[in-house]
């Protein structure tokens, strides 16, 4: 709970990472660039998403964190300890607070559930009836009160991650690395994992930083996130600015997959009724004289009024919508609606610079 | 038992040396056995931790490891106990009975144990590695907990298939005055034509053999959470 800890905690960011470079040898002595010159900041407390294409060093980054992987140039400082510096020993006491999950969730098959929760436990200072009372809390924590004994053979993908959640959250951790912890669960799943890291973050206050190659994942619960291109930073930001005002191609197209808006360009560029070779649009978006194709999208936080209904009563425009993409990112509507207007030119004209004064981009497509 | 007398004609005479054969591969496996077992069980995990990218990555180490376990793999067993006699006598004191024949037999085995065991901890999921390499466990609690631990049903199936193997290896070291079952059946069955001393050493091999696959799936079976080890 961000607002618990101190002003000045909260100030300086949990993990620093400043112009990392990470450069892997094959075995033919051939060097590869992992990672060039990355340098982002994560704050304390928050939910932090690091997306990009598979191959693109997001694993990497991740495992720099907790000394998995270490930096060939650059340094990586995590709560003030250089994670370079540190010594074999050093390292392990610092991997004790930074918990991870994985892709395929690493329970240990021989352990039972309770077992594999106790397991990071073992050298803890905790005296054995701590330790038990630890482990039910974390059962109860995810949800799994009712499998303390059963094996991870027997449980759901779903239920395999929670219980990989409750370990890594075993030693108190102050960050929770989750490497692709969702893509190997149905998307009903994920929801409810994302949810599951979300309480987490919220009611214990652990940092959770999140790879990941999709957008949903970082627009259900992120709010930073930084966008990774073959090893090299090409976004970083707020994940409300990042939607609003994708800089990099490769986040618009990260975009694109959760949104419908890509197909307006379908039927906008589609059907050649005349066989000129000039695109007519499909007859969905076939307009008639005096009518306007306009697309308009909420790019600034804090847009609450109902906008297409004054517009239909103040300026006399009618507005049918053709496709409608408007979603809650951090805690805001974001994305926007595509019709076709139709009214006086008047009307129409003072209607949009009615939107615009509301900081609402406005686009006539045709 | 006449019955027994009848089938077994030349054996029923002989009958104490028979039994004393059966004590003495009894005790000549356990005994390989379990020094074996600590040493490949130690080699093994050397093997798979030395690795290029393993847990303690030591290639030049792992190479030349491997190539001196391949070596001795390499040698016929018989030529390696014969080969071994001096070493075995100043060990030993002696390179007959029971008491000579552990010690090739140790050699002889625990190139093949080894690389059986380095199989087991290979079955390991790396990503397990992983885990409690990011929980902060030291390489040591690795082994214990994770390879050694996980890898239970796995050492139980090749240490089934390697006492097999074993038993084999005791008989054949018969052959070089060992004493155990291989050595009765060489002299009476093989060199005195006593047909039947073979047969009666061959139906207590397959004794053994039988009760020990039957320990071994057991174990397997009471330890395997995973989907079942197929043979």
């Amino acid at each position: 709970m961000g607002q618990d800890t101190t002003q000045e905690a909260e100030a300086s960011p949990i993990v620093v990472i400043d112009k990392v470079g990470k450069v892997f040898t094959g075995e033919d002595g051939e060097e590869k660039a992992a990672l060039s010159d990355v340098s982002l900041s994560i704050r304390r407390g928050g939910i932090y998403g690091i997306i990009g294409l598979s191959g693109a060093g997001k694993s990497t980054l991740i495992r720099l964190i907790n000394g998995i992987e270490r930096a060939t140039s650059g340094t990586v400082t995590v709560d003030g300890h250089r994670i370079g510096d540190l010594d074999a020993r050093q390292l392990r006491v610092e991997r004790r607070r930074i918990g991870m999950i994985f892709q395929q969730f690493n329970l240990m098959p021989s352990r039972t559930v309770f077992d594999n929760i106790l397991f990071p436990l073992k050298d803890s200072d905790l005296g054995k009836d701590e330790r038990r009372e630890r482990v039910t809390h974390l059962l109860s924590l995810v949800g799994l009160d009712q499998k303390a004994d059963a094996y991870p053979g027997e449980l759901s993908g779903g239920q395999q991650q929670r219980v990989a959640i409750a370990r890594a959250l075993a030693s108190n951790p102050k960050i929770l690395l989750c490497d692709e912890a969702t893509s190997a669960l149905d998307p009903a799943t994920t929801v409810s994992i994302l949810h599951l890291l979300r309480e987490v973050n919220r009611s214990l206050g652990v940092t959770v930083i999140i790879v990941t190659h999709q957008m949903s994942v970082v627009k259900e619960i992120c709010d930073r996130v930084a966008v990774l291109d073959s090893g090299r930073l090409v976004e970083e930001g707020s994940v409300f600015s990042v939607f609003a005002n994708p800089q990099a191609k490769l986040t618009r197209s990260f975009i694109a997959t959760t949104s419908n808006i890509a197909k307006l360009g379908e039927l906008v560029d589609g059907g050649d009724e005349d066989g000129d070779g000039v695109p007519d649009g499909e007859p969905l978006v076939r307009l008639k004289p005096g009518e306007k194709l306009v697309s308009i999208r909420y790019v600034h936080k804090g847009v609450f009024e109902p906008l297409i209904a004054t517009v239909i009563r103040r300026f006399g425009v009618d507005i049918n919508i053709l496709l409608s993409d408007v979603e809650v990112v951090d805690g805001h509507p974001i994305g926007g609606t595509t019709g076709i207007w139709s009214g006086s030119e008047d009307g129409i004209r003072q209607a949009i610079a009615y939107l615009k004064d509301k900081d609402i981009n406005v686009e006539v497509l045709r | 038992m006449q019955w027994l007398i009848d089938l077994f004609p030349n054996v029923a005479p002989r009958a104490d040396e028979f039994y004393r054969s059966i004590i003495e591969t009894l005790v000549l496996v356990g005994i390989t056995a379990v020094l074996s077992f600590v040493l490949s069980l130690t080699i093994g995990i050397l093997l798979v931790v030395t690795r290029k990218g393993g847990l303690l990555s030591a290639p030049a180490f792992n190479q030349a490891l491997g190539w001196i376990i391949n070596l001795f793999r390499s040698i016929p067993f018989i030529i390696l106990a014969a080969a071994l006699v001096p070493i075995t006598r100043a060990i030993s004191g002696t390179a007959l009975g029971v008491q000579g024949a552990i010690f090739p037999l140790v050699i002889g085995i625990t190139p093949f144990f080894s690389r059986q065991m380095e199989s087991a901890f290979l079955s390991i999921d790396p990503g397990l590695v992983e885990a409690a390499v990011s929980m902060g466990l030291s390489p040591v609690q690795i082994i214990w907990r994770v390879y050694f631990r996980e890898a239970i049903p796995n050492i139980a199936k090749v240490t089934t298939i390697t006492l097999v193997s074993l038993i084999g290896l005791s008989a054949i070291s018969g052959s070089l005055g060992s004493g155990g079952l291989g050595d009765f059946a060489i002299r009476y069955g093989y060199q005195r034509f006593m047909f039947d001393a073979t047969v009666a050493s061959v139906i207590v091999l397959l004794i053994m053999v039988g009760f020990i696959e039957f320990v071994g799936r057991t174990v397997i079976d009471a330890t395997s959470r995973e989907v079942q080890i197929s043979e």
